[in-house]
């Protein structure tokens, strides 16, 4: 519980109902999408405006308090996971679009506009916002800043790196700081550069200014059948490789394409793995990439291959897509999600790898990802009524993520590293580059109360080993409950 | 300036003494002398040079292909340049990825003949910023460099995708990766990307790349309004077309449109601006010849040259103010807002003026001048807060940032 005098200042700030403490209500906000990890924080605060979130975390400050930005709390990586004596500042009232400018191509929006929201508002105008998360229907645009969310789409658009041109930004000790802005070129270091992406530890984004994006021409949507995932791997390359950047490559493998067809009934074929291939652009441009897609595919054994004859197929296309983690649940009473990357032309090898792994620890591994960047999503699936299942999941997991970060890739392409790979980030960056990226931290959040403990490792976190329901230090101490 | 007497034996032993040199009249950074130059060819050497020169209390200035020495302010100190023309060669090119990983001190000319002569796979990283040919990988970098490519391609901080580097202590870091996405840690290369040296000094960078357009087509509009120059390219830019290239050039009065794309898509999407907003399309001939004679905007002479950014929406009102004979030259990226100008040594102040009353930035990339932008104090507070953590002596560029940073 917080100290009197610390909630009336909060309540100042965001209004009576503005400011949560009570118990029950306090557990909604313990965890955030990757619900394993779940600590009850002191308070919530629900800021409305950029001034009231620089007061909080002045409070915050000066009482010696963590807190931890949050949106709609879809994260993956335990990045929004708050700490038991610490504020949640909930950023989901501010969710106004703030300017529509088309003659300059942006737009601003306060940080809990929902991703989807932006290309809603935009699209009947002919413009939409390119990076395009699974979850963009609920996240929000302040996650996505914290998390540089990517989405299927972002082989070709790229990230929200890329679509962010500047943002007001409460620092870690309450001051309100323009980073960027509408005008490109900001003097200086590239501080967004560096914010985006630090999944919440460096400062509160409160405004943000985005590019927005020409609706393309064009749109056309591919299923391809392949026997394998091999084969199907090995297209990839093969279409990246020559010279075509579609919009989208997706794969699924047998058991994924099980799951969603028992779910959607989308009609896919019953292969080993089925790829989808989205092309958009100028009309003439994306007909003549999907003629050189459907023949990189044949060529590459494609025992089938359908074109999606217009919108209502292609969103059937994606339904199935989009609802691959959600349909796991027919197939498998539990599944732990993975995140990894590798480069596009190794596929085939840790496809290979997983199946392998999947034989030898006896769990079904359903694969589902971005295949054109290489951006793996295993789903180990098993049952938690089995004693051990869910530790062998894990191991299974983590041993993915190895094979991924010995292939040259990384222990995350979209999910973050967050609480839950903090620990894995010493196998990816060598104790200098981690020191670099903790002077970086300090640089911006001295006291360390901005966030605590994600992103990157702490002794504390990483003495122990990292595992789906480790018990969070504070609960060993008796201070947080775990739900 | 004169530099101050420097011991170089302990640079000798780090990297061998023909390795080290006392500087010459040509080596000054921005006007200022160093006492000598130290050419390190590893990582390793980078950090025992760095960790030397920061225990010395000496100043060491990152040098690449020295063609953008005077981007950014004089250093306040300047004892050692440090040479990264030995840190050189490509690391790793893995042609289906479309990724490379290359020394710092690779020219990006060198560069991109190697990734255009692959067997198989011709490809580019998609940057071309001024005096590219001599330009290296680490100075595109630290400088932010761009050109007509960044309308569709962006700048080095949407290419880059992985960085080595060696802060002044010695320290080395790495971050970001050989793969295109990656979220784990801290984006170092993007705060290093335009930091001007201040902060690191850059080993390897990994970047992104693209492949080689099999086609292309070009559109052009002549005219001597500024108007109507600006509401083409905007015209151009409200069409459902992706143009690699958007440029206007003053005082040749002429926008250049450029797509790269298959032989029908760059057609297409040419003859489409031509019907909906004017132009015409250029022959292959002719529009090489075009391009060649524009390539060099506005470097050609031998004025003193600024970056401009306005809001895009401003860019004819900042040409109008331009045009009248403040400048000599300049290019304009007006679906961006940016472009390069070149004036008359004792005309800067009046293109300031300009560029501050169209609500822009400047920042001098040639002669003197000062800068224009709004200069957010938060902002460089954190900035400054950056500068110390990394490079707490105060070692690498002293001077050459945002706010003598």
């Amino acid at each position: 519980m917080l100290d009197a005098a610390v909630l009336d200042r909060l309540r100042a700030a965001v209004g009576d109902d503005g400011l949560i403490t009570a118990p029950a209500a306090l557990r909604t906000y313990a965890c955030d999408g990757l619900t394993g990890h779940r600590v009850t924080p002191a308070a919530v605060v629900l800021p409305l405006s950029t001034a009231a979130v620089a007061e909080v975390v002045r409070t915050c400050v000066d009482a010696n308090i963590p807190f931890v930005a949050r949106g709609a709390g879809t994260g993956l990586s335990g990045g929004a996971l708050p700490s038991a004596d610490g504020v949640v500042v909930c950023l989901t009232r501010m969710r106004a679009i703030l300017d529509i400018d088309l003659d300059n191509h942006q737009v601003t929006v306060q940080p809990g506009v929902t991703n989807l929201d932006v290309s809603k508002a935009t699209r009947p105008l002919g413009y939409f916002y390119a990076p395009d998360p699974s979850s963009q229907q609920v996240c929000t645009i302040g996650g996505n800043v914290a998390e540089n969310s990517g989405g299927a789409h972002c082989l070709k658009y790229g990230f929200t790196t890329h679509h962010v041109l500047g943002a007001t930004f409460v620092t870690a000790d309450g001051r309100i700081a323009q980073l960027g802005g509408a005008v490109r070129d900001a003097a200086g270091y590239d501080l967004l550069g560096v914010v985006i992406g630090s999944e919440g530890t460096l400062g509160i984004v409160t405004e943000v200014v985005l590019r927005i994006v020409r609706v393309p021409e064009s749109t056309q949507t591919m299923l391809a059948a392949f026997d394998s995932m091999g084969d199907a791997g090995e297209a990839v390359s093969r279409i990246i490789g020559a010279g075509v950047t579609p919009a989208a490559i997706e794969m699924m493998d047998r058991l994924a394409i099980m799951a969603c067809e028992q779910t959607v009934h989308a009609g896919y074929p019953d292969c080993g793995a089925a790829l989808i291939v989205e092309l958009d652009g100028p009309a003439v441009e994306v007909d003549s990439s999907l003629r050189a897609v459907i023949d990189t595919c044949t060529a590459s054994g494609a025992t089938e291959i359908r074109v999606a004859a217009g919108d209502t197929e292609r969103a059937l296309i994606w339904k199935a897509r989009k609802a691959a983690f959600a349909s796991m649940g027919r197939i498998s009473p539990s599944y732990y999600v993975q995140d990894g990357v590798i480069p596009r032309t190794r596929l085939r090898d840790v496809l290979e790898q997983i199946d392998g792994l999947s034989a030898s620890y006896d769990l079904r591994v359903a694969n589902v990802f971005h295949a054109g960047d290489g951006n793996l999503h295993p789903l180990v699936l098993f049952d938690d009524a089995q004693s051990g299942a869910g530790e062998r999941a894990l191991e299974v997991a983590g041993k993915i993520l190895e094979a991924c970060i010995t292939a040259g890739g990384s222990i995350t392409g979209e999910h973050g590293v967050g609480a839950d790979k903090a620990c894995y980030m010493p196998k990816m960056f060598s104790p200098s580059s981690i020191d670099v990226m903790g002077r970086v931290r300090d640089a911006f959040d001295a006291r360390d109360l901005c966030n605590p403990g994600k992103a990157l490792p702490t002794p504390r976190l990483c003495g122990e080993v990292p595992g789906m329901y480790r018990p969070h230090p504070l609960e060993q101490a008796g201070l947080a409950e775990r739900l | 300036m004169v530099a101050t007497a420097v011991d170089l034996s302990v640079f000798n032993d780090i990297v061998g003494a023909e390795h080290v040199r006392e500087a010459a009249a040509g080596d000054a950074i921005h006007g200022v002398s160093p006492s000598a130059v130290v050419s390190p060819a590893t990582e390793a050497e980078v950090s025992a040079v760095l960790a030397a020169a920061t225990s010395r209390n000496l100043a060491v200035v990152p040098r690449g292909g020295g063609t953008k020495l005077d981007w950014g302010a004089p250093p306040s100190r300047c004892d050692l340049v440090l040479s990264t023309s030995r840190i050189e060669g490509i690391v790793d090119h893995e042609p289906a990825d479309l990724v490379c990983v290359a020394r710092a001190g690779t020219t990006l000319a060198g560069l991109q003949s190697r990734l255009a002569s692959t067997e198989g796979f011709r490809q580019r990283l998609m940057l071309d910023p001024p005096h590219g040919a001599a330009a290296t990988l680490g100075g595109v970098l630290a400088t932010a460099a761009s050109g007509a490519l960044r309308t569709r391609f962006g700048t080095p901080r949407d290419l880059v995708i992985g960085a080595s580097f060696v802060l002044s202590d010695g320290t080395i870091g790495r971050s970001g990766g050989k793969v295109v996405k990656n979220v784990a840690g801290f984006d170092i290369a993007k705060l290093l990307t335009g930091s001007l040296g201040t902060l690191a000094v850059v080993t390897e960078l990994a970047f992104r790349l693209h492949p080689l357009p099999a086609a292309s087509a070009t559109v052009v509009l002549e005219s001597r309004s500024v108007d109507e120059l600006c509401a083409f390219a905007a015209a151009v830019g409200r069409l459902q077309v992706t143009p690699s290239v958007v440029d206007l050039h003053w005082p040749d009065g002429i926008v250049v449109v450029r797509f790269d794309s298959s032989p029908e898509g760059a057609a297409v999407q040419a003859e489409r601006v031509t019907q909906a907003a004017g132009g015409r399309v250029l022959d292959q001939q002719e529009a090489e010849s075009t391009a060649a004679a524009l390539a060099t905007t506005p470097w050609q002479g031998s004025g003193s040259v600024a970056g401009i950014a306005v809001l895009p929406s401003r860019s004819a009102s900042l040409l109008t103010a331009l045009s009248g004979g403040t400048c000599e030259a300049l290019v304009l990226r007006p679906l961006l807002g940016i472009g390069e100008v070149c004036c008359a040594p004792d005309s800067t102040s009046d293109v300031a003026a300009a560029v501050r009353k169209s609500g822009g930035r400047l920042a001098m990339r040639r002669g003197d001048g000062a800068n224009v932008g709004v200069d957010d104090g938060v902002a460089l507070d954190l900035m400054r807060s950056v500068k110390h953590r990394l490079d707490p002596a105060g070692t690498l560029s002293p001077g050459r940032q945002l706010g003598g940073i």
